[in-house]
């Protein structure tokens, strides 16, 4: 070798990994895209270095390059350069298959989003991290099952030698991912990729994972590439932060300065559209935020006049109620004995009650199995329910299959995925106009006059409406979707996880758009989400559901500066916050979100609120919520 | 895993049951009085109906049914009408050629598919992948008949390697039929097992295989290959019932003395107590097959063991 390839090998010291003027491209029908254009970062020992960016921003496809991940990816420049643990710098980029794989979780490891699907459901847990030992470690079968016991003990998974014999799907999320975690760790990698490693988890359990990584990356002395597109991960874990635009570093720096002196216009606009828990403090009303859309956003001038935050005073607590819950309680049946009888119930919801207003949205918020989606879809009957549902006086439980059909007129729904809720073979005109022909409303030349007339409202050209779904973004989805949600005038409308499938900032402008439309229809809102940041955005009240009860509910004020319930206090002090300065410490227990499945004939214990002051009602226990859940 | 395999059990009882009604009732349903139509044309009134109190249909149908039932369960399938000898007996003695022949050609198109199919995943997109997809086409579009009568043409007139017809217990003479009544099935498991196997490898434990440092080969045949599994072994079990169907043309073309070509028979004389019979036992082997499919399938997938 002679000494100009040396030199352009050389790496600083203190760094892991230096990528160089990085450009890739993706095979399509037209030839090769390029999806990542000159992208350069560097990875320092023992630093965590956060990559910033929205989906298909580049960033995943660029960390799996680094992995020696991607087959069909072209590499069209640069250098991928990986010091390796006996200090010999690597260009992986020259790398063939056979040779990356002795590299790939020896030197580098990686943590990927999905815990349901990124282990192998055929294998046990034990097979699967004695597998990573024995690829890198010749040692015996005894050795390594008991260094994937200790891997497991490492990761605060109790019971660890049980563990090694159960299947993933004996697993939840939580567990799995920090399976995952123990696997990546197993030959003591010097650098941790970990690709959106706590999006699919809930707040509580994230916040452990989070917890978990920092820890181990103290104890290990390992560098941390940490993916994500929440601000609130990266003001808690990142020392340093790349943000990524369209295939480009459009901005890297140290984490204090990301947040306190954005450089670039789509750092500014992605930090003005997360909406941050706290902001809302002291203000009575919802209101919107001040974002336009992205791309308007990036050519707006330092001089333009920024968007005003529009305040949502349309909550009419004078008028009777539209919605008037209570007892509202949904049971599944979980497992039948061999004669078909139940012996055990999924208690989804549990005697549930509230009112909505006029005006109002209605805030439901908590982790995966507490009932809130299932609350919403019993509220229609679109699940076998029990209890009383006054809509406008009318008990919906109890009236005819015909009068329920036009109760559905008034009430609507928007699903959580924009791309599964929309018919992929009918045009957006046509999904948008199904239901006003199924309540026979207007005839063909009116029907096409409303279906352009909402979809201008929703910010999509009328011209648009004979398109097909997968024509659009997953934003524009979402506004299709509230469109047909408002082609019958409704009253109510139900919004289940609306916006969390989208990035942060197209979420911005889809929670704007509601809270417009809810200003100039008076429309009231069901909000389900589990996302405490947005919930104190949008709501005017707020409920919080633990396994299918309320534990507390009151004014958006009382809930997020007076917290009343253990519970809430947890949710609340799990949450991420976008400020590095504010750093929260969580603590390291490993408790799970208990399961709502009991034995049949043992319904829980039932939740008595009680008023602590007007309109805020607090639950009298559970006892036992403090324990399980692993926030001190 | 013991209360999965009984409830499957036991879930296949009323199958069996609507099945039975079915063959029971397909006398009954065809035009005409059955009675008549086994004593032929030209019977007079009295035979006719000294046939029908013979074979007990002036009685109440679900007493005949219970008689039929009976019957079937001491083995007494009634008799032919053609060589008035037991259609149980007539049956047994064709049963295990065409068993045989199923078995075969279930075996070899099953290990040959997945084959195919794995290799053309793992190779996706390159000669292996095309090579496999275009004998994959050709062995679904070529009809059997004419399948059958190239291979006889070849191997057994022109290289003289194999029998051309019959069967006497030999296994070389199991070769072409099994081969011909295979290539659909082995075709069809080929393109199943590809799309299978693709979907599999775009999952993300095989990344994390992968990022584990997983040797390549092992992430195609320990990882994929077995997940890819678990729907095909699903489509053996329907396949199944199209080797049993497809027999009939195979044992006509390969003269070969199974239960096919025994079936074109007893319809040409319209032989109704042994197509009643047949119709049983070709829908007992579906039922019964699928069955195990389903049982397998438990045992592969951990998420149904351990349920």
């Amino acid at each position: 070798m002679n000494s100009s390839v040396e030199t352009q090998l050389a790496m600083a010291d203190d760094e892991i990994l230096s990528v160089r003027d990085l450009s890739l491209s993706f095979p399509g029908y037209n030839g090769f895209t390029k999806v990542v254009h000159d992208v350069s970062m560097t990875v320092k020992k023992g630093e965590t270095l956060a990559i910033v960016g929205e989906s298909g921003s580049g960033k995943t496809v660029t960390m799996r390059r680094v992995m020696h991940l991607l087959s069909r990816v072209r590499t069209d420049s640069g250098q991928i350069l990986l010091k390796k643990r006996n200090k010999v710098i690597q260009d992986i980029t020259t790398l063939s298959n056979s040779e990356a794989k002795k590299i790939r979780g020896a030197d580098m490891s990686m943590i990927f989003q999905e815990p349901m699907t990124s282990l192998n459901p055929l294998f046990t847990i034990g097979n699967q991290l004695m597998e990573a030992i024995h690829i890198h470690q010749k040692i015996s079968r005894a050795k390594a099952e008991k260094k994937a016991i200790d891997l497991l003990n490492i990761v605060r998974i109790p019971d660890a030698k049980r563990r090694l014999s159960e299947y993933p799907h004996q697993m939840s999320g939580g567990m799995r991912q920090r399976v995952m975690t123990a696997m990546a760790l197993s030959s003591h990698p010097q650098l941790l990729i970990a690709d959106e490693p706590t999006t699919a988890l809930d707040v509580t359990i994230q916040a452990q994972i989070l917890a978990l990584i920092r820890s181990l990356q103290k104890e290990f002395s390992m560098s941390v590439v940490f993916i994500t597109h929440d601000m609130g991960v990266v003001a808690e874990l990142a020392d340093r932060v790349i943000v990524m635009y369209q295939g480009r570093v459009v901005e890297h720096n140290d984490v204090q300065s990301i947040f306190s002196n954005p450089g670039h216009p789509y750092t500014r606009a992605l930090l003005k559209a997360v909406p941050v828990l706290g902001s809302m403090t002291g203000r009575k009303n919802p209101a919107t935020l001040a974002i336009l859309e992205m791309e308007k956003e990036l050519s707006r001038k330092e001089t333009d006049e920024l968007p005003a935050e529009k305040e949502i005073d349309t909550a009419d607590y004078g008028a009777p109620p539209l919605l008037e819950v209570s007892h509202l309680t949904t049971r599944f049946v979980s497992k039948k004995s061999f004669l078909g009888k139940p012996t055990h119930l999924i208690h989804a919801v549990e005697d549930v009650g509230f009112k909505l207003f006029p005006g109002e949205t209605l805030g439901i918020v908590g982790e995966s199995g507490c009932g809130k989606s299932t609350a919403g879809f019993s509220i229609l009957k679109l699940v076998p329910a029990k209890g009383e549902v006054l809509f406008q006086g009318e008990n919906v439980m109890m009236v005819s299959d015909s009068k329920l059909q036009s109760l559905r007129q008034d009430i609507q729904f928007i699903f959580q995925d924009p791309f599964a809720s929309l018919n992929p073979r009918q045009t957006i005109g046509a999904s948008i106009a199904e239901p006003l022909i199924i309540h026979a409303i207007g005839d063909k030349g009116s029907r096409e006059k409303r279906v352009a007339k909402l979809l201008e409202r929703v910010g999509i050209p009328a011209a648009h409406a004979s398109h097909y779904p997968h024509e659009f973004s997953g934003g524009q989805r979402q506004r299709i979707a509230i469109a047909r949600a408002l082609a019958t005038n409704p009253k109510v409308i139900i919004a289940d996880e609306a916006v969390s499938a989208l990035d942060v900032s197209i979420q911005a402008t889809v929670l704007n758009l509601m809270m417009e439309l809810q200003k100039e229809l008076n429309l009231s809102y069901m909000f389900i989400s589990h996302d405490m940041a947005v919930i104190e955005r949008v709501s005017h009240r707020v409920m919080v559901m633990y396994l299918g009860q309320v534990v507390e509910t009151g004014s958006r004020r009382d809930i997020f500066e007076n917290p009343g319930h253990p519970y809430t206090r947890k949710l609340l002090s799990a949450i991420p916050v976008a400020d590095p300065s504010k750093r929260t410490c969580f603590n390291m227990l490993t408790g799970e979100i208990p399961s709502p499945v009991r034995p049949f004939g043992n319904p829980p214990e039932k939740l008595v609120l009680k008023e602590v002051t007007a309109g805020h009602f607090v639950a009298d226990g559970p006892a036992d919520s403090q324990a399980d859940i692993g926030i001190g | 895993m013991i209360k999965y395999f009984l409830k499957r059990l036991i879930s296949i009882l009323p199958v069996l049951f609507v099945v039975s009604i079915l063959a029971f009732a397909f006398v009954h349903l065809l035009p005409g009085d059955p009675a008549r139509m086994m004593a032929g044309t030209d019977a007079d009134e009295a035979t006719v109906e000294m046939l029908r109190k013979e074979m007990g249909m002036d009685r109440p149908l679900p007493i005949q049914y219970l008689t039929y039932m009976k019957n079937m369960a001491t083995g007494d399938l009634g008799k032919s009408l053609r060589t008035k000898l037991p259609v149980y007996d007539e049956i047994m003695l064709r049963y295990w050629p065409t068993m045989y022949l199923a078995i075969t050609g279930m075996a070899w198109s099953v290990v040959i598919g997945v084959l195919f199919g794995a290799a053309a995943a793992v190779y996706n997109g390159r000669w292996q992948d095309y090579t496999a997809m275009l004998l994959s086409v050709s062995g679904i579009s070529v009809p059997q008949f004419w399948l059958g009568l190239l291979a006889i043409q070849l191997f057994a007139v022109h290289l003289g390697w194999l029998p051309v017809a019959g069967y006497t217990g030999k296994f070389s003479e199991l070769i072409l039929p099994s081969f011909t009544l295979g290539a659909t099935v082995a075709a069809v498991m080929a393109r199943f097992t590809l799309s299978a196997f693709l979907e599999v490898l775009d999952e993300e434990y095989i990344s994390t295989a992968r990022a584990k440092g997983v040797a390549e080969f092992l992430v195609m045949w320990k990882h994929a290959f077995r997940n890819a599994l678990i729907p095909v072994v699903t489509m053996v079990g329907l396949q199944f019932g199209f080797l049993l169907g497809g027999s009939v043309v195979v044992e006509t073309v390969f003269a070969w003395p199974g239960i096919g070509r025994y079936m074109i028979e007893a319809v040409g004389v319209r032989d109704y107590p042994v197509l009643q019979a047949l119709l049983l036992l070709y829908s007992f082997h579906f039922v019964f097959i699928n069955l195990l499919v389903d049982m397998v399938y438990a045992l592969i997938n951990p998420e149904i063991r351990y349920e």
